[in-house]
Order: structure tokens, then C-alpha cells, then sequence
């Protein structure tokens, strides 16, 4: 055999022998994670899902499983948009879980995730995000943990503290949230801050595989934003200084069922002592989540 | 009314940037070709589409108004070199496109050197081993599919009658490559090459076997991940005079994936295919199991991203509208498949054969599940999932198609064509769980009258039959060609039996198109229902559109 012959037969060989990786014990062991302190970054998960989407049960595993090891440290919020998310009065899928909030950071103008991509998939803390090109900032579920992981390495720039006070009599709320930078920042009109409301423990039809989950048991479902869509600047003019506190007070009225002005048939419940508020932070350049904070409504 | 002056201003535009393109590209092509420095091939395609909402049939307004998919591959030979290169361009992709595709690149380019018995390439291509049940990477531009491959790929043959081939790669999605890293190995042997006293002989055998890996790292804090997983395969073909029989057996170790939940099962996948023929008379036998066999370079990856191998579908590919409603798409988790295709020609001259004989073609095939069982998570520590049998079908129907098939032609000018199939078709499991399974009959007639051999009058009628899902649809297609460079037709789909009356959507579609050697233009304007689309198998969902179409093909 000529010796040019030699090196593509070496080369066949070495791709024959190719590794492959039986895997015998499938489950890592847990380390448990460091307490998040006031400097940690929280990581906020957002879960695009809907009630007749067959692999979002799964996906729901998924964020449960890294919520039960990052704790406060990681905050889900379930978005209900897209097909799989619409309600059908013709089937057991009745309930309306979509918000307008929801709705629009779906659309294909801003993150289009469901469109394209199908659900279930993932925000982690908005990044990756390039104003509509690409889909580097969607994340499939098989990619959380490690995403999240990244993430909640990094150093936080800034501290959210939330207060409710919550009046039974009239459903109202007060949530004072309170902002600390610890760097001064360039530009103030450079942050907003949002605040939202999810629910846990709602129980209604959720596609499985081919089954249908009646009794499923919803949590983190985005329900409604307090400050819009975008929400508020953090301050309208000047600069942040490193350490100064910023504080902003809102209000909201719980309605008796979510969504407020759809038919009776497409609403669900909203029991208040299942809901938190989350405040988040996100550059409004690059739509990044900076920090994110977690309260209930009722302690 | 101020949609007209668009439609004009828009096509004219679009029609005068993609012409001079053209010929600027086939006179630089001629100039090179001429000085023999080599010789430039290639070819171009753009479709634009302006888009109108309507509410009504779910066509969503879209802001950019225009959208454009566009690609020109240019292919540089000279000797035993080529080169090549394919710029594509999405400003923005077309509606329902994937989202990976945007902007202006160039995603393909190659170089392949020919030195005797062997061949080496760099850079992206497409390749496949054997039916492809270990590997096929390919473009299928209507799907948005395209998992080319960019790295290495050697072609060897050390003697006449084995051929090897090895390559590592990364697979392209979108813009961007895969996480992960794909090394192949394939090699056959062809018996008859090979030794010279079996060079004469009837019987062909050939024999070949592949071996496919990919790489991902580890990063999942919960599992331990298998990084490198193993997909092999063998296969044999044997053919003498009219009678052929292939098959090919593939196994692939634990992969734990999106597609499959997470488990660790093994895969494995089984594809026999038969055949005899002669004049007037053809049969077709094939058959596969199919059981946990998705095997993409990124554990993650959905819909057509990054999918390594390639599920053969068995099911008859319709292009009727109609027939073609309800597209059965290859269940990669588990499938038993199954395809039988009898072709038979009356001959001219009988009764039934009339003066020009009479061809009939009757096709049967289907899909079931594998018949499994599931493990109680509890006790399955292993996360193996479920357990199947080898030899027993499940029970679950996803698929069948009863299809009988009449072409005659009549006379000099006329041809005829009668279509009937009866399709069921398990919309649960093949597109959305919750959904009834579908029982349709379709009907097709197709005839043609020939004016002269480059002018015929084509009308297509169309009707499928159902009490499921949006009940009956009728369509009808008349085409003109008027002569051997311009053609025109209109067609309209009518779901005129809707249960709902406000749903009875017309989906009417004009076509105009110009072809003149190897430059091509058509013009559509119409509706577009929301639907699935498959090719050979693979399947994509598509939007509801209204709206002016333009495409534009040349090759040079």
C-alpha cells in the first residue's frame, strides 16, 4: 500500500474510535448553594408556556427543580402566550392566562419566542437580547440549569427591597420598593424597573405528552402588571449615585378573577394569598435584567 | 384601492433589482469562463412576499410589510478544485421562516480538492450514510431546514469497490453553529468492484456500515450527561435482474434529550425496503421500526434545529393540495411504518387500455405506535422510561393512506387523471395533543388538453371529505400554458362546508410566471391557509397569509 494511503486510513480509524459514554449513574449529587445575600444577583426565569403546549409540564419540572436548589435566588415567572396559550370554550382549555404584558413581550416585534420557536423556552434574565435578531436570548428548557448557573455567578449591580402592605377589606395594595446601586451609574434613564404579579396553586386543564392533566397545578403565573408593560424609569433625571436609595410607591386592586375584562367563562380565581409580587430592573438598552426581588402579598 | 399602486410600485422594484443581479452575475460568469481561468457555475433564488393582514383567516400584520428570503450560490471548478460559496440573505424572513435566519451572510462556503482516490473538503457540506438513519445532513429551503455540516469530510477509496468516508463537522443553525461536535465513519463495500470474477455475475451485493458520534460538554447540574453519544449502523443491498431488497439497522446508546424527556433508553431503528419490477408491472414492499431514534447535536434542540439523522418517511408524498391536507411527519420517539405500491399498465390495445393503455397505481401505507410500557418513576433509577416490544404494533393509528390512482391518456390532446385516497390521520399525536383523529376521502381529477406539445390547458379539481376537524373542502386549479415560456394560472380553495359560516374562507391564488432558459419568474397573489408543510416527512407549521408573491430563479 502506498504511504499516502496511510493518512486518511488513520484518520478513519480515529473517528471509529470516537468515545461513547455509557452512562450507569444518571443523578449528580447536590451541593447546597450559598445563601444569596443583599449583593447576590437573583436570576429571573421566564417560563413561555401555555395550557395545550404537550412539553411545557416538562419544562415546569425544570424550573421547579432549580428553584428547589437556588431558592430566593432564582424567581420563575410562568408567561402564558402564544397558540398554545389561547383559551378554547370548545374544550377543557377555558381559562385565559395571558396578559397584555405577556402577549407583547412575545410578539414578534420584541422577543418572539412562541412564533418561531414554539413553547415551551426561556428568558434568563432577558439576556443575549439583540433588538429582534437571532434567538440567542431564547433558551429551551434542556439549557436553564446551566444558564442559570452563569448567571447567578455574576456580580449584582444593584438591590431590590420590596414592603407590601396588602388591605383585606378592599383588596388594595401598597408595595414600596426600595433601589440601591452599588455603582453610580452614567446615565439614570438607563433603568426601569417593573412590578408584576404572579399567582401560585391555580388548578386548571394543562396538556401532558397526549394526556390531559385536569387537576394540573399552575404556579408563577404571570397575571398582571402593576407599572405597564415597560414599567418606570428608575429616576427621570440625574444620575444614580453609588448607594443612594430610590424608592417608588405603587398601588393596586386585586381583582376577584384574572383576566379583569374577560368573559366569565375564561376567568379564573385570584386568591390573593397566593400572590407575590416581583419588581425587576432591567437596562433599557439592552432589556438585560439587572436584579430581581420576590414578595407575597400576604405574609 | 391604494393596495394597487403598492402592488405595481413593489413588483416593478423588486423585478429590476433581481434582473440586473442576474445578468450582472451571467456576465461575469461568461468573462471568466472564456479566459479560461476555470469555470463559475451557479444559481439564484429570491422570494419576496408583501403581505396584507386579515384578520379573518389569522394573517397577522406585519410590520416591515415586505419580506424577502434570498440565496445565490456561486461555484468556482477548475480541475480537480472547487469552490464554492452560497450568500443568503432574509431582510426579514419570510413569515413562519425560523428564527435563526436573518439579515445578510454568508453561512456555506467550501473547498474540495480531488487527488485520485481521494477527495477532501473543507468547510460546510452535506452528506449522508446510507439511508440516513446515522446521518444526513441536507437543505430543504421550504422547511428552513438546513443542518449543513462545517469542518473536515475525506472521501477515500483504497481499492475499486470500497468506499470510505470520515468527517467531523459542527452543524449549522441558522446563523450560528450547534453546540456540539459531529464525527462520522462510513464504509461500503461493493462486492461486484471488488473481485473481478463477480464483475459479470447478476447478483449485487453490497454491504456498508456507519458510525456516528457527537460531543456535547456536560453542563446539566442534575444529570450526569453522556458527552459523547454513539449512533452505528449497518446495511446490505442485494439486487438481481428486476428484483432489489435493502435494509439497514441502526443503534444508537443513551441519549437524554428535549425530545425524549430526558431518558436514557437506548434507540434503535429498522428500515427493510423490496422491489420488483418489470415492464408494466411494479411492486414496492418496505417497513420500519422506529423507537427513540432523535438524535440532534444539541440535547436541547427542537422543531428542525440541529437533527443529525434523518427518519426515511414511507407514506406516499402527495403534491395535491388536497391530498397533501393532513401530512403524516415521521415520529422520531417511536413508530412502526409501513409502505406498499403496486404500479400496473393495461396494455394499449385492450378493452381497458384503449388505444395508449391505461396506468393504475394503488398505494397503502400507514403508522402505528410501538407497543410500550412505561417504568414507575419511582422504581426506574436509571431513568430508562418505558420498554418496548420488538415484534407487536401498538395500538394507536397514527396514520393510513388507502390510494388508488387512474392516468390515461385519451387522445393525442387529452390526458386524464383520477385520484381517490382514503387518509386517517391522528392530528393528536402527529401535531397537537387534544385533537381527534381525522377521517377523510379525497378525490382528484386532473386533466389536460394539449393545444400544440408547448401549450396545454390544465384543469385540476379537487375535494376532501371529512367530519372532523374544519369538515369539507373543494379546490379547483386552472392552468394555461401558453406557450413554452409563459404560463398562467388561478385557483381557489374553498372550505365551503365549515361548520361555522364565517369561517367558510375562500383561499383563491393567481399565478403568472415567465421562464426562459435557465431564468425563472412568477407572480402569485392570494390566500394562504394556516396549515402544516412537510417534506419527506419533516414537517413545519405554517401561518395564514394574504398577499403578492414574487419569486425569482435563475441558474447560470
Amino acid at each position: 500500500m502506498k504511504n499516502k494511503n496511510l493518512l486518511p486510513i488513520v484518520f478513519f480509524i480515529i473517528l471509529i474510535f470516537s468515545a461513547c459514554d455509557f452512562i450507569t449513574d444518571v443523578y449528580k449529587p447536590q451541593p447546597p448553594p450559598p445563601p444569596p445575600s443583599d449583593s447576590t444577583r437573583r436570576v429571573l426565569l421566564e417560563d413561555y408556556t401555555g395550557h395545550e403546549c404537550v412539553a411545557c409540564p416538562s419544562a415546569a419540572v425544570e424550573a421547579k427543580k432549580l428553584k428547589d436548589i437556588y431558592k430566593e435566588g432564582l424567581i420563575v415567572i410562568g408567561v402564558h402566550a402564544g397558540s398554545f396559550a389561547k383559551p378554547d370554550d370548545k374544550t377543557e382549555f377555558k381559562a385565559d392566562f395571558r396578559t397584555s404584558a405577556g402577549d407583547v413581550y412575545d410578539s414578534k416585534s420584541i422577543f418572539n419566542i412562541s412564533g418561531p420557536n414554539g413553547n415551551p423556552n426561556g428568558l434568563i434574565n432577558r439576556k443575549n437580547y439583540k433588538g429582534g435578531a437571532g434567538k440567542g436570548h431564547i433558551f429551551s428548557y434542556g439549557k436553564w440549569a446551566n444558564e442559570v448557573k452563569l448567571e447567578i455567578e455574576k456580580k449584582a449591580i444593584v438591590m431590590i427591597n420590596i414592603d407590601n402592605k396588602y388591605s383585606e377589606s378592599d383588596r388594595s395594595l401598597t408595595c414600596t420598593v426600595e433601589s440601591t446601586f452599588f455603582y453610580d451609574t452614567i446615565k439614570s434613564s438607563a433603568y426601569n424597573l417593573v412590578l408584576c404579579i404572579i399567582e401560585d396553586s391555580i388548578t386548571a386543564p394543562q396538556l401532558n405528552s397526549s394526556t390531559v392533566i385536569q387537576d394540573y397545578v399552575h404556579n408563577h403565573v404571570l397575571r398582571d402588571n402593576i407599572n405597564d408593560t415597560w414599567g418606570d424609569e428608575l429616576v427621570t433625571k440625574g444620575e444614580i449615585k453609588k448607594s443612594e436609595k430610590i424608592t417608588k410607591k405603587l398601588t393596586y386592586k386585586f381583582p376577584a378573577a384574572y383576566p379583569k375584562n374577560a368573559a366569565i367563562i375564561n376567568q379564573t380565581p385570584c386568591d390573593v394569598k397566593n400572590c407575590h409580587i416581583v419588581a425587576y430592573i432591567y437596562n433599557k438598552d439592552t432589556k438585560e435584567v439587572v436584579q430581581v426581588a420576590e414578595e407575597k402579598v400576604i405574609k | 384601492m391604494k393596495y394597487n399602486y403598492l402592488f405595481k410600485s413593489i413588483s416593478l422594484s423588486v423585478f429590476c433589482l433581481f434582473s440586473s443581479t442576474i445578468f450582472a452575475q451571467l456576465n461575469l460568469s461568461d468573462n471568466l469562463n472564456n479566459l479560461n481561468l476555470g469555470e463559475v457555475h451557479g444559481n439564484f433564488q429570491a422570494n419576496a412576499q408583501y403581505y396584507i393582514p386579515d384578520s379573518s383567516i389569522g394573517a397577522n400584520k406585519v410590520p416591515e410589510k415586505m419580506l424577502m428570503n434570498g440565496f445565490t450560490n456561486i461555484i468556482f471548478t477548475k480541475g480537480k478544485f472547487t469552490a464554492g460559496v452560497r450568500y443568503e440573505s432574509y431582510l426579514n424572513a419570510l413569515q413562519g421562516y425560523p428564527s435563526g435566519y436573518f439579515g445578510n451572510s454568508i453561512p456555506y462556503r467550501f473547498i474540495t480538492y480531488r487527488a485520485d482516490e481521494l477527495e477532501v473538503t473543507a468547510g460546510s457540506f452535506y452528506e449522508q450514510f446510507g439511508n440516513g438513519l446515522t446521518l444526513r445532513t441536507y437543505e430543504e429551503r421550504n422547511l428552513g431546514l438546513d443542518n449543513a455540516l462545517d469542518g473536515i469530510r475525506l472521501k477515500y477509496q483504497p481499492v475499486k469497490g470500497i468506499y470510505l468516508k470520515g468527517l467531523i463537522g459542527k452543524q449549522r443553525n441558522g446563523y450560528i453553529s450547534g453546540n456540539g461536535i459531529v464525527r462520522g465513519f462510513d464504509g461500503e463495500i461493493q462486492f461486484n468492484e471488488l473481485f473481478a470474477n463477480l464483475r459479470e455475475k447478476k447478483t449485487i451485493v453490497s454491504l456498508g456500515g456507519s458510525f456516528v458520534s457527537k460531543y456535547e460538554a456536560d453542563n446539566n447540574p442534575f444529570y450526569f450527561l453522556p458527552e459523547n453519544v454513539g449512533n452505528s449502523a449497518a446495511r446490505f443491498s442485494v439486487i438481481r435482474n428486476n428484483f432489489r431488497i435493502n435494509g439497514e439497522y441502526a443503534y444508537k446508546i443513551n441519549d437524554p434529550s428535549a425530545d425524549n424527556g430526558m431518558i436514557y433508553k437506548y434507540g434503535d431503528g429498522m428500515l427493510l425496503q423490496t422491489s420488483y419490477a418489470v415492464k408494466g408491472f411494479a411492486i414496492i414492499l418496505s417497513g420500519s421500526r422506529i423507537d427513540n431514534m432523535s438524535f440532534r447535536s444539541e440535547r436541547s434542540a427542537g422543531l428542525t434545529s440541529l437533527l443529525i439523522n434523518y427518519i426515511p418517511a414511507l407514506a406516499k408524498q402527495h403534491t395535491y393540495s388536497l391530498l397533501a391536507f393532513y401530512p403524516y411527519a415521521s415520529q422520531a420517539k417511536g413508530e412502526m411504518e409501513f409502505s406498499t405500491e403496486l404500479n400496473y399498465k393495461i396494455k394499449k390495445g385492450t378493452a381497458l387500455g384503449g388505444k395508449y393503455g391505461t396506468e393504475l397505481l394503488f398505494n397503502f401505507s400507514g403508522a402505528n405506535s410501538l407497543d410500550t410500557t412505561n417504568l414507575d418513576p419511582k422504581k426506574d433509577s436509571k431513568r430508562l422510561g418505558y420498554t418496548s416490544d420488538y415484534i407487536l404494533i401498538g395500538n394507536e393509528v397514527y396514520f393510513r393512506d388507502y390510494y388508488f390512482e387512474m392516468t390515461k391518456k385519451i387522445s393525442k390532446k387529452w390526458k386524464l387523471s383520477l385520484i381517490y385516497s382514503y387518509q386517517i390521520y391522528n392530528k393528536g399525536i402527529i401535531q397537537k395533543p387534544g385533537y381527534p383523529t381525522i377521517y377523510s376521502q379525497i378525490g382528484v381529477a386532473d386533466i389536460t388538453f394539449n393545444f400544440k406539445p408547448t401549450s396545454s390547458l390544465r384543469l385540476e379539481l379537487q375535494h376532501l371529505a371529512t367530519q372532523q376537524d374544519h369538515k369539507d373542502w373543494a379546490y379547483a386549479l386552472l392552468e394555461y400554458r401558453i406557450n413554452s415560456e409563459w404560463f398562467i394560472a388561478a385557483g381557489d380553495q374553498y372550505n365551503y362546508a365549515n361548520p361555522e359560516v364565517s369561517q367558510r374562507f375562500h383561499y383563491y391564488m393567481g399565478n403568472i410566471g415567465y421562464t426562459r432558459k435557465a431564468n425563472s419568474i412568477t407572480l402569485s397573489y392570494g390566500k394562504q391557509r394556516e396549515g402544516i408543510f412537510c417534506v419527506g416527512g419533516v414537517c413545519r407549521a405554517v401561518p395564514a397569509s394574504n398577499g403578492i408573491t414574487l419569486m425569482v430563479t435563475s441558474s447560470f
